[in-house]
């Protein structure tokens, strides 16, 4: 399995922690998630995404000229996006900790 | 700041393969303006459209459009203008020439060619938006659904010459309310669509026609003038959208 693959699942719940650091646009989260260390993102996977997360009601999003760049769609968590991302740090601890767990015995 | 070539050409795909799946124009707005957006700043930092699609156009637009509801109502708000339009188209003609007649064929078979090769013709556009056909290999597809349209059509008219009676013939002044009223539906079909390609098509597939009414020539001559009408037409179209185009997306040639 490779890294994207499983980077599938828990994309949504990343995006979601991006946002919730202050309101930002698709390039700008792909630059964060970079320094983070997720650089097996494929750029457009985050639309998608998005286009989910906005649907679900977690995020919303506002076109903003910019003076310099181009048009930018710029997303913030709603309240519901703030208890989701809530839950999904509740949900990876869990799941990260027996991932751990198993590994570490393992070897 | 303008986009790489292969960059607009991704974008109109997205249009173009989201419009063909029945999406929201205004959905579709917002996507194509957001992915505009990321190849502007993707693209000042040396990065290509791959880089958005992961190498495969096809399956990210898959990616998109399950991600967008189908807009079912946007649909159903086209259709009594389209089904207007495409009556205008096949009896307008014929009105303004006097020899409209209805027929069980003509109205079963008529409206039935039209459907499946509008069908046709959006089932290609949106398979070549989501895969990279030749341009030649694109034309070929279009012309072969233009011949095999044109062919069906003309079998019908055969058919129907001998073997059915025309059940109702309106008289020399309603064939004039008619066209009439077909103007008048291509007026505000022109309005409502606002693009002009609904006056002027008509204007060259009918113009002719309603001149020649006021003249008399032999039979011969009113084919060639009716018939040189409908292709100069044609080209006028074809020339306009073409610049339109390179106006557009002065990128591509």
């Amino acid at each position: 399995m490779s890294s994207s693959q499983m980077l599938k699942g828990i994309l949504d719940g990343c995006l979601l922690g991006i946002i919730h650091k202050g309101e930002t646009y698709g390039y700008e989260m792909i630059e964060k998630l970079e320094i983070y260390g997720f650089r097996m993102v494929s750029e457009g996977s985050i639309y998608p995404v998005l286009m989910r997360l906005q649907k679900d009601g977690f995020v919303r999003s506002v076109m903003k000229e910019s003076p310099s760049g181009p048009k930018r769609k710029y997303y913030t968590l709603t309240p519901l996006g703030e208890e989701e991302y809530e839950q999904f740090k509740e949900r990876w601890e869990s799941l990260s900790h027996s991932v751990n767990r198993l590994v570490k015995e393992e070897n | 700041m303008a986009l790489s070539r292969e960059s607009e050409e991704f974008i109109a795909n997205l249009r173009m393969y989201l419009m063909t799946s029945g999406k929201n124009d205004h959905e579709i707005n917002e996507i194509a303006e957001e992915l505009r957006g990321h190849l502007e700043d993707a693209e000042s930092r040396g990065k290509t459209v791959d880089s958005v699609t992961g190498g495969s156009p096809k399956t990210y637009l898959e990616t998109i459009r399950n991600e967008m509801k189908t807009d079912y109502f946007g649909l159903t708000r086209l259709a009594p203008m389209f089904i207007l339009l495409l009556i205008a188209y096949f009896i307008t003609g014929s009105a303004i020439r006097g020899d409209l007649s209805f027929s069980l064929l003509k109205l079963v078979a008529y409206p039935a060619i039209a459907l499946l090769s509008i069908g046709a013709y959006i089932y290609y556009f949106r398979k070549m938006s989501a895969a990279n056909y030749s341009t030649k290999k694109e034309l070929s597809i279009f012309i072969a659904i233009q011949i095999i349209t044109t062919l069906s059509l003309a079998a019908v008219l055969f058919i129907d010459i001998f073997f059915f009676e025309p059940f109702y013939i309106p008289s020399r002044e309603t064939m004039w309310v008619i066209a009439a009223l077909g103007a008048l539906v291509f007026i505000a079909g022109a309005i409502w669509t606002k693009t002009w390609i609904t006056i002027i098509l008509p204007l060259f597939l009918f113009g002719p026609d309603f001149i020649l009414q006021f003249f008399q020539y032999n039979e011969t001559t009113e084919l060639i003038i009716s018939a040189s009408g409908l292709y100069l037409g044609m080209a006028v179209v074809v020339l306009i959208l073409y610049w339109q185009n390179k106006k557009q997306n002065p990128h591509k040639s």
